[in-house]
């Protein structure tokens, strides 16, 4: 019987990898994405050598045969669980995701203390929204695995962060990919340090309200755990690419909906649900920090209600409810107080751990408008001529720049290049299209400019 | 139930079979691993405190077994009568001088795991929607 089972579940990993061995030289794959499945490729084929083996240790002791049959279910659940995830990676080649902002975005993290090795792969989702995607288990399901069969373990600075597949050649919303790869950082980096702090303010709590009993503690403790994991990827993210971020999480939740609404606390913005925080007051963190880095001096004149949400945001926040289950005796407005404790210890954390450089403002103040003029001209802005002089923009100066054109911009584009009807919305979506590319492929020339081309070639400049 | 919270069933259930695999050992070869005590005493600390006052500080000596989903999968399994046997035979197992003995133990406590690891991969595969949702908010 054990042969059997020992011989299905080979078979099962067998297929799995000869998928990973049939990449040939098309379609194209990014290095880390290679990495992943060769680190697939090798799990597979030390399973069904541990599998070879089984039979043999079940029959050494029959007091412990039947729970050694037992783990042979666990890794096939385990092992069903990264096959949900093959397909997805072997279909982000590099023609179906944003490899030059992926790989500028993979820079920004890695100017994080100790995130100086971090490297990503892509991997494409069905579902459109970024923030659901949990990536982070298949590298601790893979870890596990390789730990009960004796195996290799995963490679330590290889991070997974998914994407819808509808936006392979998206810009805007693809700035959310930097939350996902700020989740890596915490895992790796930061996440004892935020939840021993996290734990001195539910002790804090415990003080005035007395131990939790039961399980509450249990609940108090994880539910703030994902709320300040969720906060901690936004701050980051903030702190590494700027108020782009801000805006694509505006765009992506729909979140312009407030402006102009009705007060009612029934909307689900101000809702704080099991994993995340209510976006209401995502954005009013975000308001805090752009303050504190200065950031908001240069966004808040801006005429798009995307800066609205974030100026509405901070009013609003006083007005939020919890639709998770949180211990009775602490009470909504008591647990919400921990989390603004924790949001404010936050921002200090971030900003202190990531500085923003130091004439980064000043180049924006100085580039954002000239870039904008060659957007206009539909002018791929990788090098712009200020005062007769040749600058190059840094990527994060060419996201905002691009991102504050996108907002404010596209109906002079329109008129200016097309002499359409600025009004139509279809014209705005094609042209909103365009001007993805024209910003991808500038960040794609920084890093030529930089000396570097994608993917390890070097390029004459 | 979101993907967050089934992963981390699948997660618990892994981490279950490691020690499951390091009791196995100590019971067929009397040989004692690394990956045996720390867990062990982290169920433990789980099981012993599971209906009293829960201290923020005592969840952390719990370690991967402090969060939601492991507790509500150590609750279903264990009755709260058969609580204190299954604790004396998990400290058996850790602190007896005898061999036997801890064999003997270990060998009660493969039973335990085995159905703690099973509980935790049903609800993997059967994740019910929406279970911290409080709906009279």
């Amino acid at each position: 019987m054990v042969r059997q089972e020992s011989a299905a579940l080979f078979r099962f990993v067998d297929s799995i990898v000869r998928r990973c061995a049939e990449i040939h030289e098309y379609p194209v794959y990014a290095e880390t994405s290679k990495i992943f499945l060769n680190h697939i490729s090798i799990l597979g084929t030390e399973t069904k050598n541990f599998l070879e083996k089984f039979p043999e240790s079940v029959e050494k002791d029959k007091r412990t045969a039947n729970s050694k049959r037992r783990k042979l279910h666990s890794l096939r659940i385990s092992w069903e669980a990264l096959h949900e995830y093959l397909k997805p990676a072997l279909d982000a080649d590099t023609l179906h995701i944003p490899s030059p902002l992926i790989l500028a975005l993979q820079d920004e993290i890695n100017q994080v203390k100790e995130a100086g090795m971090l490297k990503f792969t892509v991997f494409h989702s069905d579902r459109v929204n970024y923030l659901q995607l949990p990536p982070g288990t298949i590298k601790e399901t893979a870890d596990l695995i390789a730990q009960l069969i004796n195996g290799t373990p995963f490679p330590t600075d290889l991070g997974l962060v998914g994407m819808p597949y509808s936006q392979s050649n998206g810009f805007f919303l693809n700035c959310l990919l930097v939350h996902e790869m700020a989740h890596v950082v915490y895992q790796n980096v930061y996440g004892v340090d935020v939840s021993t702090q996290k734990d001195r303010i539910l002790e804090a709590l415990e003080k005035e309200v007395g131990v939790l009993q039961g399980r509450d503690a249990t609940i108090a403790r994880d539910t703030l755990e994902h709320w300040i994991e969720e906060l901690f990827c936004d701050l980051l993210s903030i702190s590494l690419i700027g108020p782009a971020y801000s805006f694509a999480l505006i765009e992506l939740t729909g979140a312009t909906l407030l402006v102009d609404s009705p007060a009612t606390t029934l909307d689900p913005f101000h809702s704080f649900m099991e994993y995340h925080p209510a976006e209401i007051a995502r954005f009013h963190a975000h308001l805090m920090l752009l303050k504190k880095l200065g950031w908001w001096g240069e966004i808040e004149k801006m005429s798009t209600c995307y800066v609205d949400v974030l100026k509405i945001s901070e009013a609003k926040s006083s007005d939020l409810r919890i639709e998770t289950e949180i211990p009775e005796d602490v009470g909504d407005e008591r647990f919400l107080k921990c989390f603004w404790e924790m949001c404010a210890w936050l921002i200090d954390f971030v900003t202190a751990e990531r500085p923003i450089p130091s004439t980064l403002l000043a180049d924006y103040r100085k580039q954002s408008a000239v870039i904008a003029r060659y957007l206009q001209e539909a002018i791929v802005p990788s090098s712009i001529v200020i005062d007769g002089k040749r600058e190059h923009p840094t990527p994060v100066i060419l996201i905002n720049a691009a991102f504050r054109f996108y907002l404010e911009s596209i109906p002079d584009l329109i008129r200016n290049v097309d002499k359409q009807d600025a009004s139509s919305v279809e014209a705005r979506s094609r042209f909103a299209e365009r001007l993805e590319l024209w910003a991808l492929k500038a960040i794609e020339d920084c890093r030529l400019l930089e000396g570097e081309s994608e993917y390890g070639r070097r390029s004459q400049v | 139930m979101g993907a967050e919270s089934r992963g981390k069933y699948l997660i618990f259930a892994l981490r279950i079979r490691k020690l499951t695999d390091a009791l196995i050992a100590l019971v067929e070869e009397g040989r004692e691993t690394p990956d045996l005590d720390e867990p062990l005493k982290e169920v433990l600390a789980s099981l012993e405190d599971a209906g009293k006052p829960t201290s923020v500080q005592s969840l952390r000596q719990r370690g991967s077994f402090g969060h939601y989903e492991n507790v509500v999968t150590i609750d279903e399994v264990v009755k709260a009568q058969d609580k204190a046997a299954l604790v004396q035979k998990l400290n058996t197992v850790i602190t007896s001088n005898t061999e036997d003995e801890r064999k003997s133990s270990a060998l009660d406590a493969i039973s335990f795991f085995d159905a703690l690891e099973s509980r935790a991969l049903y609800h993997y595969n059967h994740p019910s929607p929406a279970q911290r949702f409080v709906a009279s908010k």
